[in-house]
Order: structure tokens, then C-alpha cells, then sequence
């Protein structure tokens, strides 16, 4: 029994529809469920279940797509996905008086003092730059979560804060941390004297991640955008939030991280970071340069810690799958990227390396930190696939993130290493983060996973067992 | 496993917080509960909302617990610490003074007075503070007797816990706040020390007042200060 | 922003995964509750980028509060907006008599009948279909107001108040009272021998006494109606009383005969909504003053004639943007009910545009049963529209909103991004000419008016 229907004019974020899905697909009796914004990934995605996808939708709509056992259980279903709808839009109640909820980010800061108040703005793409706009005019510090948000409209927002004393943190800024405050996808860390400025979150979620377990605390990390050190925005945000970070007093050390900048931009901030009189290191994330576990441990000696190497967990496999070569399936843009150069080095370019995170895999799905059943799908496929000779793969952990990613990898890394494919596993978190790191870590190495708390070392891990097979 | 309740907490309770099933429920406000936790570096821990004031061994909830839980730290917080200031010219202050004091003399003030914090355990908090803040050469003796007031005589749960963080120069921010502006330039800074000073009055019926006390006595009698000092 | 600190609010908007995140950390958590924007999302953010935009509607809101309202002068249409015989003014944007809706039909019947162009209805419909020897106009054009279908003949009198702090004027009709009335499209022989009395006795009288009396200050008067029940639109009575009160010393010293004083106290005082011909044109005065700032997506009107709604906006003159209009939902007299009631009429929404009548319902409880609503809604549609205006009017203080001013200055980028359109409180038209009221209600603008405004605002950045 099936059932699509499509709803016009009923918008839902994401994370939410997906929690309707998985609420509904829980029941007894009902096969598949997708609720879901009608995105052409999402339609696909329907496709893909075997629904007949309706046609002519703008991608506003709402798709419901049920299948069932029963006429008996498609009702329940479909009554569930009302209950999970309407549990989810939860009207607030105005009393006599109260004033309703806000609509617009200006409405919401109207009375608001502007110097203890952050936005946060993780509206889609297409929207964003009016939400975030709203946020930069009242002078706000400014996280933009969103990602696909135009180029010009990040330039605009950048400019516009200049004139307010905001600070715009985005578009596509995962992490933040804003004192001791985690926004976005944000790790539990301990106050302290480094100073971030990250235009990489799932990089600066990494380097956080390695000093917290080295016992050094953070003051802010402050994410600028993927793009912000392009010539196109000209490190605007990162050039602020120096400045920022310079006249902090909680702050006595700043680590930039980035891509390699475009050459103009990076001379503009190397100066403009020599004239601060604080130490700033620089973490470039790029062919030839040290990788971010490297960089965390230059980061603990200048700030008088001791660096230990992070701990590994040995895997059940140790031999690389007949002649089949690395696959890497990523949560995090920039673990991928790590793990890409690094494999790049030694086996050459041709590498698949996936990030589920990138703006193409997200439109109308939530990321895969929250959601991560696309990346399962893809490791079901490799198992079958006698080319793919060994997984690497990462976890993210940390606040927004999926309470216990661990577990929703279990069973298909127990049955890629009991069908020979040995999996090797990075896990990004601190020992207070709400998934408890070490359990994460337990769960995966039980099923047969090497985990390691550098990403580096599992890149690495993962080459060395390519190479063993082709020596 | 008692339910969890989400929480920030100051890093001063890091090592109380994993005791908190055993704690012992001492003192409930409409806005906090503190807590012995059975810690010797925290002994006792002040369970509060966002309207309480944020003293420094607190753990920040949006609602006060009921009964036994498990702390879920999902942010940690430094409090604030002043130090390395130099006390102001003497009198530079005297429109805020109230009650003067001869000494630091934590035996006679130790739960003097009325209140959840009684007046002469505020004194010698704003003293201890303002003693770390401007490192008053008796700070040693004023910590080594309030150690051993704690020890022998009795005072409430909320006073051991102000004096026990008062003791290595934690405060809440008021009180910081006000150390660290009467410790400015005071012919400049006035606009600021009368704010900062106004907040701690603030803090509740007669607490900021008596902390201030403390606070003056150390300033105005700081030897850096005094006539003749080397 | 000046300084890093530990935040003690974080506003959020979007998936409410991250804001449970925020809130986990015990710090508090304003969340916006997010609705994709109507129209176009590059339009929109062309306007909200347009550097202009934040001083303009800055610029159009001090200018809405700094606007003045005097009634100066009280005569015939004729002499003061210069209407020639055949020349009609109507209400709402521009209509052809072949989509004019039943009750502007019947009142432009009724116009041709009272100005004595044709004998018949028969013979007005005619002349009215061929447009021979008649025109029609919207009143805004002219800068005058005119409620539900808003008909203004060249014989009719007007009330004309005054900005001086912006050199404009408006005028407004007197009006007729509640029932088979002619701005409802009623045209028997009692509407029209009203009217002519009205044209004999009242205008005149009223002439004089303003005349003798002195201007009378109409804003001061709405600021007062407000804290006293009335919101402007659906309810004057208050503002009705206070106006007579102001005119009644000068109506008995004029040496008119007293059986006529009387009978136009007797008219004015049994009709609670006299005062809405003053009060909206004070309110034009309002909106006018706002007018043309380029770059401004502020609403300086909201008209509709029957058929259309039409609203203009500032950053983009006197240019109409036009949908159909909705039918009110309300509460309908006597036997009528939703078959019989014609689509919104009337330019009285100019109220709505200057944060009163249906802005401002939290203000006026003892109506909101009969527009079918509660005191709650009132309530929460009032604070609801703070969210789609620029600002607030000190002048016109709600008291039960602890004295917060009318939200004042709609905008429609705010309009669009919300999805809250403004609310207005209107009575409703019978929809066949002659019917007269069959109730009264609540209605909202097409949300295409506003969309397309968008898009003539994103083409003039």
C-alpha cells in the first residue's frame, strides 16, 4: 500500500521532517516513509524507494510518501504524520497579553541588547542573506549556518558589518564558539587561552577537539566562512574577528584556520596579524602543510601545554580487501579534505573521497552529522562493491550533532568487516561532549572498526593498509 | 541513574560535579539551591537559574532541580578573578563608605549578622577578594584564619561556599566588577566606579553593602598606600 | 558589537535542532518562527539590500508622526477638488463600469441620480455603461478618501483638513449614516433625499460652524478615540461625541433656525459613524506625508473598490498594485449571509495604512464580537502587526498594550517575509447594487499586492 501526496504552502525545517519520517517509519507495519521538502535530492531520494515522484513540484512543497503492509497500517501512518506535524509546529499559546513569537530576525531583536546578543541564522540558502541582514543592522554577532548562500550576498552582508560593528560568522560556518557558548555544531571544551578563527568548522571542531584532550582550554572560536579568505570577500570576518580576538582579555594566543587564502589576502591578514602584538599561528589546511593534529600539538607547546599523540583503537581487519582500493565516506568537509591530501601523497589522485556534508548532498536534507543514513547507504553499496578494498570514514560528536552516531554506524561496519573490509574510523569530540566520547569510540572498535582521535593518523592508517596489499 | 538536567557550569565545580547523586540539598531560594557536595576543592555547589547571581562555584540551570539528577555539562564557564591591581590613593573613595572596621578579623566575623550570607561573612568576602585582587601582604593570615573559622565555628551553606571561592579570590561579577573599578584611575573613572558600585549594592538586601565594606577596608587601608610606606 | 562576551541572548532562526543546542547551555534562546517569504527571494533581497531602504522608512515613519490633521473647512465637492458635472470620484484603485462590483455600481448610480444626469436607474446604468457624458476616478488621485464604494459627486460636501507641517490637504464626504446608504450602493428615494438634505442643511451648517468656530484639531481627537474604545475604522463612537463637541457651541450661535440645528445634531449624534469621514482623511493626511521617498517599501495606501485591492507604496509614487480583493469574514445583519456579501470595498483601509482600525483592534474590545472575533485575537493581532510595521505612533497609545504606540508604517518586505498581511476591520456590502450593509467583519489584503510591490521596488534599486 503507498501513499504520496505533495502540500502546498506547508513549510517545516528539515531537521524536524526528518524526525517526522523516522517517527512515522518506526511504526509496525509501515515499510518506508519520507516527509520532506520536494527538493530534487529529496525526490530522487523517493525514486529511489520506489515512489511514484509527482511532477511539476517547485521544491516549497511538502512531500509526504508512505508505504505501507496494509490499507490499516497506511491510515495509522498517515494519522502519525499529521500527530508528528502538528507536535512539531507547536502554536505557541498566547495568553491575554503575551506577545506572539516573532517572525523576522528584526522583529526577534528589536529589544534586545545588541552587545550580549548573537543571531543565529540557519534558514535556507536562498533566504538567509534577509535574515542574516536583519542581524548585521542591529549590530549583531552573526553565525550563519545556512549554505548555499550566493557569493555577492556574503560580500554585501561582510561590507554592511563593517558600518554596524557586527561581526558575520558564515555563510556555511558549522562551529562557533562565542564565550564558552556553542553554537552550531559546537564541542563541549573548557574555558582557556586559545583564541579560533576558523574558516573550516568541521576543522576548527578537530583542532578544538585535540586541545581539549590535551588539557587546553578555548576563549572563542570564531567561524568566518569557507570563503572568507577568497579574493572575492578578502578575509573581511577574519580580519574583524583578529581584532576581535585581539582585544579580548580571556584570549592569549590566536590560531588561524583555513585553506590556503588566495595570495593577496593571505599578506593582507599575515600583516594584519603581525601588527596585533598577540602570537597567532597559523593552521593552513593544504597540500605541504602540517595537518590539523600537527597544528593542534604546535598549538598546546605555544600555549605551555603538553602534547600526548591522540589514542587509537586497533581494527578487527588488518588486511586490505583483494586489489580494491580507499574509499572514503566523510561527515566533515574538511576531514575529508585532510584525509585527501593525505592519500593523495602516497597513492596518487585517484581517490574517492565523499563528503556528505557539501551543499550538493544538503539541499533540503539535513547534514549528515544529524542525519547520517545517506552515508549508510553508500557503505552498504561499497560492501558489495570488490573495488573498494577499505573504508575510512569519520564521526563528528558535539552539541547539534546526532545524540549517538555510533550507533546508527554499528551494524553496517560489523558486516563490512565480517565480509573482509577492514573499516578505519576518525572520531572528533572531548570527554564532555553529550554522545561521551569514549563509548562512541567503544562501540565502533567492538564492531570491528580502528578508530582513531586524529584524523590524520586514520588517514594514514588507511593508506598503510592500501600499500601493504599493492607491496 | 537520576535524570539528567542540562546545565553550564563553572570549571571551579569540575570536581564536585561527578558526586552530584550524593549531594546534600542545604539551602533553597526561588532562584538557586546550594548544595554540600561532599568536594573538598568544592565543598559545597550552588545549583541556579540565569537571574541568580552568578556566583563562582554555580551551575547555571534554565530550572532548579527537584530532586536527585545527574549534571549534563553542555558549556563551562570561567568566573571572574581580579588580580595584579593596585590599590587607589587613600580616600579616593570615602562617598562610598559605610561601616569601618579595624581589621580583617575573620574569628569575630564569621557568621556575624543576619541574612543567608550574614553581614560579617559578606565583609570578609569583599576583603578576601579585594585582598587577592591587590595582593595585600596579610592575605595569608586573613586566609589562614578564615580556614580555621570555617573549621570551628558554624555558618550557612552559602556563606562557606562565597568564602570558600573568596579565599583563592573568585567572585561573582558585581563584586568583580566593583574591585576592579575602584581600583582604576579614580579621578578618571568615577562614571564607571558609580556604576559598578551601584550593581553591587544591588545584590541582595544588604550582601553588596557589607562585601563593599570589605572591599573599602582593604583599599583604604592598603600599606602600598600608606604614608611612610616604602 | 563591541567587545567578545559570554552571550545572554541568542536569536534564532531556522532549524530548532540548534537553538534546543543554545538553550541546553542554559542561555536564553529567542527563537523566530520561520516561514519561507512570499514572492520573489531575489527580489526580496535586492530590496532589503537596497542601502536606502533603512533611512527612507526611518524618514517615512517620522514623517507619518510628525503629520498634522486640521479640519479647516467644510463645502461642496465642486469648489474644493475642482469636480466638474459628470465627474466622479470612487473608492480603490481604477475600475471600469464593466468590473465594477454591484455596490460601486449602485452608488454611481445613485450619483447620477442625485446630480439630477439621468431620472431613472434604468437611465443612469445606461449612460453609466456608454460612459457618455460621465468619468470616474479614484478619489486618491485627488488626494481625497471616500468609505466603501467611496462615490463623490461635484454637489456632495467635504470635510478638508490640513497638513501644515507638509502643505498637504484631503478631503472626505460627509457621511450618511449606517443602512441602505449610497456608499453601500443603495440608491432609493430615501438615499437620495438624504443626501439632498445633507447638501442643503448639514454641509452648510457644518460650514459655518467650523468657519465660526475655528479649526478643529482631527489627530488630537483620533489620539483620544483610541484610549477610549473607538480603533477608528469599525467603531467612532467616542470620536463622533468629541467632534460634536467641538462643533455644537458654533452650530447654535450660526443663527440657523433651531428645528434644523436640531435635526443635524439629532443626525450626527445618532450615527456613530460620523466621525469616520474625519478620521480618514486625517489619516491620508498621515500616510501622504510619507509618500514618494525613493527606496522606501513602506504602504502609504490601501484602497479597494469592490472588485480590486490596490495599495501604492512610497519608494514607488502613485503607482497601484492591484489583485483581487477578499471577501470579509464577519458576522452578517438580519437574514444576509456569505452569498449575499460583495468582495472588500471602500478606501477606508487608509486607516489600517496609518496603524489604526483593524492595526489597532486591541483597543477597541467592544467590537470584536461583532466583526466575529475575541478580546484574545484583538489582542494578538495587534502585537502580531508590530512584526510587518517600521515603528510605533506615541500619539495614538493603546492602553491596554501598557500605552504602546499603533504599529505605524507597514512594510513590504516585512509583509512578505512574515506572511502577515495587515489586518483591516471593514463593514460589508450587499453585492447587488441597491442592497446597502449586510455586515460587518475582518479581511486582509491580496498578498500579491504585495509581492508585486516587491518586484517594482527591486526594479528601482
Amino acid at each position: 500500500m503507498r501513499h504520496v501526496e505533495v502540500r502546498k504552502g506547508a513549510y517545516v525545517d528539515s531537521v524536524t521532517l526528518m524526525q517526522v519520517s523516522r517517527r512515522v517509519a518506526d511504526l509496525d507495519g509501515v515499510d518506508a516513509a519520507l516527509v520532506a521538502m520536494t527538493t530534487d535530492l529529496n525526490l530522487e531520494l523517493a525514486a529511489g524507494m520506489g515512489f511514484e515522484v509527482p511532477a511539476g513540484t517547485t521544491g516549497n512543497e511538502m512531500l509526504v510518501a508512505l508505504a505501507a503492509a496494509s490499507e490499516d497500517d497506511l491510515a495509522t501512518a498517515r494519522d502519525e504524520v499529521e500527530a508528528a506535524l502538528a507536535a512539531a509546529s507547536r502554536p505557541a499559546t498566547t495568553g491575554f497579553g503575551d506577545a506572539p513569537p516573532p517572525l523576522t530576525v528584526r522583529a526577534a531583536t528589536r529589544d534586545l541588547d545588541p552587545d550580549g546578543t548573537v543571531a543565529l541564522v540557519s534558514t535556507p540558502g536562498q533566504y538567509a542573506f534577509v535574515d542574516a541582514l536583519d542581524a548585521v543592522e542591529a549590530g549583531l554577532l552573526t553565525m550563519i549556518f545556512s549554505d548555499n548562500v550566493p557569493v555577492e550576498q556574503e560580500v554585501t552582508l561582510k561590507r554592511r558589518a563593517a558600518e554596524t560593528d557586527a561581526l558575520v560568522m558564515g555563510p556555511d560556518c558549522g562551529t562557533a564558539v562565542v564565550g564558552g557558548v556553542g553554537l552550531g555544531f559546537a564541542n563541549v571544551v573548557r574555558p582557556g587561552p586559545v583564541g579560533i578563527v576558523a574558516a573550516s568548522g568541521t576543522g576548527a571542531q578537530h583542532l578544538m577537539s585535540l586541545l581539549d584532550g590535551a588539557d587546553v582550554g578555548i576563549s572563542h572560536c570564531l567561524g568566518v566562512g569557507g570563503r572568507d579568505l577568497s579574493s572575492a570577500v578578502g578575509g573581511m570576518s577574519t580580519l574583524r574577528a583578529l581584532d576581535l580576538l585581539a582585544a579580548d582579555p580571556a584570549t592569549e594566543l590566536v590560531v588561524v584556520i583555513s585553506k590556503p587564502p588566495a595570495p593577496e589576502v593571505a599578506q593582507r591578514v599575515r600583516d594584519h596579524a603581525a601588527s596585533l602584538g598577540r602570537k597567532v599561528l597559523f593552521g593552513l589546511l593544504g597540500a605541504g602543510q602540517p595537518d590539523l593534529t600537527a597544528t593542534a600539538a604546535a598549538v598546546v607547546a605555544a600555549a605551555g601545554g603538553t602534547w600526548k599523540a591522540p589514542q587509537h583503537w586497533a581494527g578487527a581487519v588488518e588486511k586490505v580487501r583483494d586489489s580494491g582500493a580507499l574509499r572514503g565516506l566523510f561527515v566533515g568537509g574538511t576531514m575529508r579534505d585532510e584525509a585527501s591530501i593525505i592519500a593523495t601523497e602516497t597513492l596518487g589522485e585517484d581517490q574517492v573521497m565523499v563528503d556528505f556534508g557539501d551543499d550538493e548532498l544538503t539541499r533540503g536534507r539535513p547534514h549528515p552529522m544529524i542525519d547520517g543514513s545517506l552515508r549508510v547507504e553508500r557503505i552498504e553499496r561499497e560492501i558489495d562493491d570488490p573495488a573498494c578494498g577499505v573504508l575510512l570514514l569519520d564521526v563528528v560528536l558535539g552539541l547539534g550533532s546526532d545524540p549517538d552516531p555510533a550507533a546508527g554506524l554499528v551494524d553496517a561496519v560489523r558486516r563490512a568487516t565480517a565480509a573482509g573490509l577492514p573499516v578505519v574510523t576518525s572520531v572528533v569530540g572531548t570527554r564532555d561532549d553529550p554522545q561521551d566520547l569514549l563509548r562512541q569510540c567503544a562501540t565502533l572498535t567492538e564492531a570491528g572498526a580502528a578508530v582513531h582521535l586524529s584524523n590524520a593518523e586514520a588517514a594514514r592508517e588507511a593508506v598503510r593498509l592500501v600499500e601493504g596489499a599493492t607491496r | 541513574m537520576p535524570p539528567e538536567l542540562a546545565c553550564a557550569a563553572s570549571t571551579l565545580t569540575a570536581t564536585a560535579l561527578p558526586l552530584a547523586p550524593e549531594w546534600v540539598e542545604a539551602v533553597r531560594t526561588p532562584v538557586s539551591v546550594h548544595y554540600a557536595s561532599g568536594d573538598i576543592a568544592a565543598p559545597v555547589v550552588c545549583v541556579a537559574t540565569a537571574d541568580a547571581v552568578r556566583l563562582p562555584h554555580s551551575v547555571v540551570v534554565a530550572e532548579l532541580p527537584t530532586g536527585s539528577f545527574t549534571p549534563r555539562v553542555n558549556r563551562w564557564w570561567t568566573p571572574p578573578r581580579p588580580s595584579g591591581l593596585t590599590a587607589p590613593d587613600p580616600g579616593c573613595w570615602a562617598r562610598f563608605a559605610g561601616s569601618e572596621y579595624d581589621d580583617v578579623d575573620a574569628a569575630a566575623l564569621l557568621g556575624r549578622g543576619a541574612g543567608l550570607t550574614p553581614d560579617g561573612d559578606d565583609v570578609l568576602a569583599g576583603a578576601l577578594v579585594a585582598g587577592h585582587a591587590t595582593g595585600h601582604p596579610a592575605l595569608p593570615r586573613w586566609r589562614r584564619d578564615t580556614v580555621r573559622a570555617l573549621s570551628t565555628r558554624r555558618t550557612t551553606a552559602v556563606s562557606v561556599g562565597m568564602l570558600h571561592s573568596a579565599l583563592d579570590g573568585w567572585a561573582a561579577p558585581q563584586l568583580a566588577d566593583a574591585v576592579e573599578a575602584l581600583c582604576a584611575d579614580c579621578a578618571a573613572e568615577t562614571v564607571a566606579a558609580d556604576a559598578a558600585v551601584a550593581a553591587l549594592l544591588a545584590v541582595g538586601h544588604s550582601s553588596g553593602r557589607h562585601l563593599l565594606d570589605g572591599v573599602l577596608h582593604v583599599l583604604n587601608t592598603h600599606p602600598s598606600r600608606q604614608q611612610g610606606a616604602a | 558589537m563591541t567587545q567578545l562576551t559570554t552571550p545572554t541572548a541568542v536569536v534564532t532562526a531556522g532549524a530548532e535542532l540548534l537553538a534546543d543546542a543554545v538553550a541546553a547551555q542554559a542561555v536564553a534562546t529567542h527563537r523566530v518562527a520561520w516561514q519561507p517569504p512570499a514572492g520573489d527571494a531575489a527580489a526580496l533581497a535586492a530590496v532589503m539590500a537596497d542601502r536606502r531602504r533603512r533611512d527612507a522608512n526611518e524618514r517615512a515613519l517620522a514623517r507619518m508622526l510628525a503629520a498634522e490633521a486640521t479640519l479647516v473647512d467644510v463645502r461642496p465637492a465642486s469648489e474644493a477638488l475642482g469636480l466638474e458635472p459628470g465627474q466622479f470620484l470612487h473608492a480603490g484603485p481604477p475600475v471600469d463600469w464593466e468590473r465594477a462590483s454591484g455596490p460601486l455600481r449602485g452608488a454611481l448610480i445613485g450619483a447620477m441620480l442625485l446630480e439630477g444626469l439621468a431620472d431613472s436607474p434604468e437611465a443612469a446604468e445606461a449612460a453609466l455603461a456608454s460612459g457618455d457624458g460621465v468619468s470616474w476616478e479614484p478619489c486618491h488621485h485627488r488626494g481625497a478618501v471616500g468609505p466603501m464604494a467611496g462615490v463623490v459627486t461635484p454637489s456632495m460636501w467635504v470635510f478638508e483638513l490640513r497638513d501644515a507641517v507638509h502643505g498637504n490637504t484631503s478631503w472626505c464626504s460627509l457621511n450618511e449614516g449606517l443602512g441602505k446608504v449610497l456608499r453601500y450602493g443603495a440608491y432609493g428615494p430615501e438615499v437620495i433625499d438624504r443626501l439632498r438634505w445633507m447638501g442643503d442643511v448639514l454641509g452648510p451648517l457644518l460650514q459655518k460652524a467650523v468657519r465660526a468656530g475655528g479649526p478643529i484639531d482631527v489627530r488630537a481627537i483620533v489620539a483620544q478615540m483610541i484610549q477610549m474604545g473607538d480603533e477608528g475604522h469599525n467603531r467612532n463612537r467616542a470620536g463622533t461625541l468629541m467632534f460634536l463637541r467641538e462643533v455644537l457651541p458654533a452650530m447654535i450661535d450660526s443663527g440657523a433656525p433651531t428645528g434644523e440645528v436640531a435635526e443635524a445634531v439629532r443626525f450626527v449624534s445618532a450615527n456613530d459613524h460620523f466621525f469616520l469621514n474625519l478620521g480618514m482623511p486625517a489619516c491620508k493626511l498621515q500616510t501622504r506625508a510619507a509618500a514618494d521617498l525613493p527606496g522606501s517599501s513602506v504602504v502609504t495606501v490601501m484602497a479597494r473598490n469592490g472588485t480590486d485591492f490596490g495599495i501604492q507604496v512610497s519608494g514607488t509614487g502613485d503607482q497601484w498594485f492591484t489583485a483581487p480583493a477578499n471577501t470579509p469574514e464577519g458576522l452578517y445583519l438580519g437574514s444576509y449571509g456569505p452569498e449575499d456579501a460583495n468582495p472588500d470595498i471602500g478606501d477606508s483601509a487608509i486607516t489600517e495604512t496609518a496603524g489604526i482600525g483593524g492595526m489597532s483592534m486591541a483597543t477597541a474590545p467592544a467590537i470584536v464580537r461583532f466583526v466575529g472575533g475575541s478580546v484574545p485575537d484583538a489582542l494578538a493581532t495587534t502585537q502580531r502587526m508590530y512584526d510587518i510595521t517600521v515603528g510605533e505612533n506615541p500619539a495614538f497609545a493603546i492602553p491596554i498594550l501598557e500605552f504602546r504606540g499603533a504599529p505605524t508604517g507597514i512594510d513590504v518586505t516585512s509583509v512578505v517575509r512574515s506572511g502577515v498581511l495587515p489586518q483591516i476591520n471593514t463593514g460589508m456590502a450587499g453585492r447587488v447594487a441597491g442592497t446597502g450593509q449586510v455586515g460587518a467583519g475582518l479581511v486582509t489584503p491580496p498578498m500579491a499586492c504585495f509581492t508585486q510591490a516587491l518586484d517594482a521596488l527591486a526594479a528601482a534599486v
